[in-house]
């Protein structure tokens, strides 16, 4: 019996090409797409949930009162983990670890940069590392050895056995690698390539043993022991800073779960508000979202089809088919479909994962060797089969045969109603998508056309970096002579990302506890507004000709309002410890979130803590031209080193990231799912061709034009998409406003598009329904007439 | 006459059809009695109630009232399960436009009723084979219907109905899409069966094909008005 069923279904699927393709087809992108999508979230629910003690282990965070409000961190101070171990005797181990950073390793000349973290060797014994050759035991146990990734040692030594091989660190340094580990995987918070020992970072960076508990610049984690109650060590640690440290006692501490680290870490005043795990939900809800409208159109196709195959029920029924034998057969063939989709997703997805991950910036693999992947694969896509076929297979096997047989249309009005309330499911999902695409597009461009304050075509950055740290001066004055550019600065850091902040700023006419309040900050030395192309409103910048420079300041326009700073210049801000006059204010400039207004910024004066160089390209000269000179100037007095520099306009368009991604899949999904409902639509159109094929026919004869008929079989469907998105509309504004209500400078909704949605959805519905529309007027009625 | 039960016994039978607003009176207390081994044609004008009949005695349908005794069995207010069950056991159909499933070839359409009745597959070949070779249509088992003349076709629904044995075949205007000379090859076939034992009640509006029967029974306004018993 069940081979008969396949057979009828194989050959029923082969017999109607175009309706078997579409159907397939929607079901297979559908479930591709909802596949992908949920891969994705797979990954990052269980991101860091490789490191076998992840329940145990948590991150310490701290919470300090801020301009209005409170700011939440995970920097630490250096001392504090030592502290935790000894005063909390819940606590197995800690471990610090600083923010990993690109370092270059040369080995026999062969220079290469790698993501390098430092931790203590106990972050061994707290997080899960796969060691390929030697032992966690041992890695440490030299104060110049280096943990390294395979890949990174592939690509430093070739096929050469890496262990005990000799590298230079950063051009000075000596390491011996003493393990190898397996790539961290795809779903880690972690991403160095090397790891080297606390002990050999501190004596390389003598600050850091005695930065103090003023200085909270690194990570501390925390292995509990097994039992503990992690709520209440919380509690315990909270007021820790004060016991040491008398001058921070506002910085509160507290335990973060390490696992939910990458899911969770956005705080709001000292509460956790989430973070990325609004895309895991928004991204579950559109896997969901999208497999059900590809299921509805399947319903929709298949009782479309019902007609031609009502006859077929009625004579199994008259053979001796039960109901049930009915719909196990039509079950069964929406089964068989659902797996030819299934495989057709599978091929789409691995066309389709390479540019996903492109988008998203992740790796992501289809889980071909994951057993239970498969299992899951194979339910959902059963479920789907039964799901998707269980309507039509109800409804079909309901036919009375007497009926069926005779050509009596048992097709009622309620299976129009159901089809009906399909289609506006999904056309309204398709509103809320095409609704959605449009407002993040204008988002986005509202904020870039926002100005920043400064020059950012044409503007260059390097790390100051090995030799280059006492060569500037010539690099700089070479470079220009050159006409490779026109000027360059040396700064604490780049100026499309904010540098830090510090407290302790003090300046005429300050409140109580003003001193408190984090305040951004850049350290530069000579040059900077006219390389940036600031502008300067008041004052001047800082002049090499005037010794007396080092202790001064510029301030921004945000700064100056918030210290209420009639005559800002010749005023003295205290600053790092040192009294500074303000020499100048520049006007605002955006480097931190472009969403935001712009914060005080204070900008200092200091050369040792140059870290990045910005360049002011000649615009009279070929881009790549100068920076094949510059190329050849760094080389000369930094050969160590490789030349990487990045545009500041490039650096800057990454904070669009997450924005533009989020329009990018908007749209995908836009148009993914307009092309599966129309698909919905064409089904519903061609079944009402058929149902009203003796009407029309009728009509016809009594003298109806085409276009009048067409008119007449579009109308409805008109009426469908109009409702769709009413609701629809009504949905996406709700959301949508709320969504913006993210971000401080946004843009409006615009009625002009919910204009282009509606107009969007009837051009597309009326090409969609036309053609059924057209087919059945122009069709010969002396056919359906005659069949009745 | 009749020593033995009849296999049909329908008393007082009635059958309405209701749209919102007129009730159609389909067959009003009708009451006929059919004898096993017996042909019976049904004949009568449009509308007169000879499909309804059919289709009642055929258990695709329920009678509104009255009593319908098969095989000495009350069948009149079986669920649908129970009439399929007995159905499939014991009758087979033949229409006027053949119905046969497009998808499946000849061999396959034959085969369907031992499907749904749960015979076993090496069965099935030799049973379907059987009917197909008496039916003179062996040479057509690979094809589909549609690459069929209309006679063929009916020679396959006629195999189809008689695969199972069934003691009673109900024929629905079995010519009316034929043309005479297939149309006779029909009736003969049907005259073959009925001398092997088989029931036959066959609704026609054709006097010539009611000729091979041996009793007509007349029907108007849902009524027998006449019955003809052929010599």
């Amino acid at each position: 019996m069940l081979r008969n069923y396949f057979k009828i279904a194989w050959r029923s699927l082969v017999k109607n090409k175009l309706y078997s393709a579409i159907n397939i087809g929607g079901l297979g992108a559908g479930m591709a797409v909802s596949f992908i999508l949920l891969i994705y979230v797979y990954n990052e629910v269980t991101f860091d949930s490789f490191h076998e003690k992840k329940d145990r282990i948590y991150k310490v965070m701290k919470n300090q009162p801020i301009d209005n409000g409170i700011g939440t961190g995970d920097a630490t101070p250096v001392q504090l983990a030592g502290v935790l171990q000894k005063d909390y005797p819940e606590i197995e181990t800690t471990a610090r670890t600083n923010w990993a950073y690109d370092q270059l390793f040369n080995y026999n000349n062969k220079p290469l940069k790698f993501n390098v973290m430092s931790a203590d060797a106990s972050y061994l014994d707290i997080f899960t590392l796969n060691f390929v050759k030697g032992n966690k035991r041992d890695a440490f146990k030299d104060i110049s050895s280096v943990i390294m990734t395979e890949s990174a040692v592939k690509a430093l030594f070739g096929d050469k056995d890496p262990m005990g091989q000799t590298v230079k660190l950063n051009g000075t340094q000596l390491v011996k690698v003493s393990a190898v580990i397996k790539d961290l995987p795809q779903n880690s918070t972690f991403r160095f390539k090397a790891l080297i020992s606390w002990k050999l970072f501190e004596s390389t960076q003598p600050w850091v043993k005695n930065s103090g508990w003023g200085n909270y610049s690194f990570m501390t984690y925390v292995l509990v022991k097994p039992g503990v109650d992690a709520d209440a060590l919380s509690g315990k640690i909270k007021k820790l800073v004060a016991r040491y440290n008398a001058d921070n006692k506002e910085n509160k501490l507290f335990l973060f779960p390490f696992t939910s680290w990458h899911l969770h870490s956005d705080f709001k005043n000292g509460v956790n508000t989430g973070g990325s795990i609004e895309y895991v939900r928004l991204f579950l809800l559109l896997a969901i979202g999208i497999l059900l409208i590809a299921c509805i159109n399947f319903m929709n196709l298949s009782t479309a089809r019902s007609e031609r195959r009502s006859r077929e029920v009625g004579i199994r029924k008259v053979v001796g088919a039960r109901r049930a034998a009915i719909i196990q057969q039509f079950l069964g063939e929406s089964i068989l479909t659902a797996f030819l989709a299934f495989v057709f997703a599978l091929l789409l997805m691995s066309a389709l994962l390479p540019s996903f991950n492109e988008l998203i910036g992740r790796q992501l693999t289809i889980p071909y060797t994951n057993y239970w992947a498969w299992v899951a694969a194979i339910a959902v896509t059963l479920v789907t089969g039964l799901l998707a076929g269980s309507y039509p297979a109800l409804f079909l096997s309901s036919f009375k045969p007497v009926k069926v047989l005779k050509g009596v249309n048992s097709t009622g009005k309620t299976i129009w109603h159901t089809r009906q309330i399909l289609v506006i499911t999904q056309f309204v999902f398709a509103t809320c998508l095409i609704i959605s695409s449009i407002l993040i597009y204008k988002q986005i461009s509202f904020i870039k056309n926002r100005p920043v304050g400064y020059l950012q075509q044409g503007l260059v950055e390097f790390d100051l970096e090995g030799n280059m740290i006492k060569q500037f001066d010539n690099f700089r004055r070479d470079a220009i002579s050159s006409g490779a550019i026109t000027d360059a600065a040396a700064t604490s850091g780049s100026i499309a990302h904010t540098n830090g902040n510090t407290w302790g700023v003090t300046w005429p006419g300050q409140l109580a506890g003003e001193d408190k309040i984090p305040i951004d900050q850049i350290a530069v030395s000579y040059h900077f507004t006219s390389t940036f192309g600031l502008h300067v409103l008041q004052g001047r910048d800082f002049d090499e000709s005037r010794t007396g420079d080092t202790s001064t300041l510029m301030l921004n326009e945000a700064a100056v309002k918030m210290m209420r700073l009639k005559q800002p210049l010749g005023q003295i801000v205290k600053w790092q410890g040192k009294q500074c006059t303000v020499i100048g204010v520049v006007k605002n400039f955006v480097w931190a979130s472009p969403y935001e207004p712009v914060k005080p910024v204070i900008i200092g004066f200091d050369k040792s803590w140059a870290g990045q160089v910005g360049m002011r390209l000649n615009p009279k000269a070929p881009v790549s031209q100068s920076l094949a000179k510059l190329e050849a100037i760094y080389k000369k007095y930094n050969p160590e080193y490789p030349f990487q520099y990045k545009f500041v306009d490039e650096s800057f368009n990454g904070k669009f990231q997450t924005e533009k991604l989020l329009g990018t899949l908007s749209t995908s999904f836009t148009i993914l799912a307009i092309v599966i409902s129309c698909l919905g639509l064409f089904g519903l159109a061609s079944f009402a061709a058929e149902q009203r094929k003796k009407e029309i026919s009728i009509r016809k004869v009594l003298g109806a034009s085409i276009s009048h008929l067409w008119f007449s079989l579009s109308k409805e469907f008109l009426q469908l998409v109009i409702i769709s998105f009413v609701i629809g509309s009504a949905i996406s504004w709700y959301y949508m406003n709320r969504w913006l209500a993210h971000y401080t400078y946004r843009t409006d909704v615009s009625w002009w598009v919910f204009i282009a949605t509606i107009s969007i959805s009837i051009v597309v519905c009326m090409l969609t329904v036309s053609w059924q529309a057209i087919k059945a007027a122009l069709s010969n009625p002396v056919k359906s007439l005659k069949n009745e | 006459m009749m020593q033995e039960a009849p296999m049909i016994k329908i008393t007082n039978l009635e059958k309405f059809y209701r749209t919102e607003e007129v009730e159609t009176i389909a067959l009003n207390k009708l009451s006929i009695e059919i004898a096993t081994g017996e042909f019976v044609a049904i004949m009568g004008p449009s509308g007169c109630g000879k499909s309804t009949l059919l289709n009642i005695l055929g258990m695709l349908d329920d009678p509104d009232a009255g009593s319908y005794i098969f095989n000495d069995i009350e069948v009149a207010h079986f669920t649908e399960r129970k009439r399929a069950d007995l159905r499939k056991h014991n009758i087979g159909f033949v229409f006027q436009s053949f119905n046969l499933i497009d998808e499946l070839t000849v061999f396959e359409n034959v085969e369907l009723p031992l499907i749904y009745t749960g015979v076993a597959s090496a069965d099935r070949v030799k049973r379907v084979e059987e009917v197909l070779d008496k039916m003179q249509i062996m040479h057509r088992r690979n094809h589909y219907p549609q690459q069929l003349s209309g006679g063929q076709q009916q020679r396959v629904a006629i195999a189809r109905a008689v695969v199972n044995k069934p003691k009673l075949i109900l024929a629905d205007e079995p010519t009316g899409n034929l043309d005479s000379s297939n149309g006779n090859d029909v009736m003969e076939l049907l005259t073959d069966l009925n001398e092997q034992g088989t029931t036959i009640i066959m609704v026609t509006h054709s006097e010539h094909d009611a000729r091979y029967s041996h009793r007509i029974i007349r029907l108007l306004d849902g009524q027998s008005v006449m019955e003809n018993i052929m010599v």
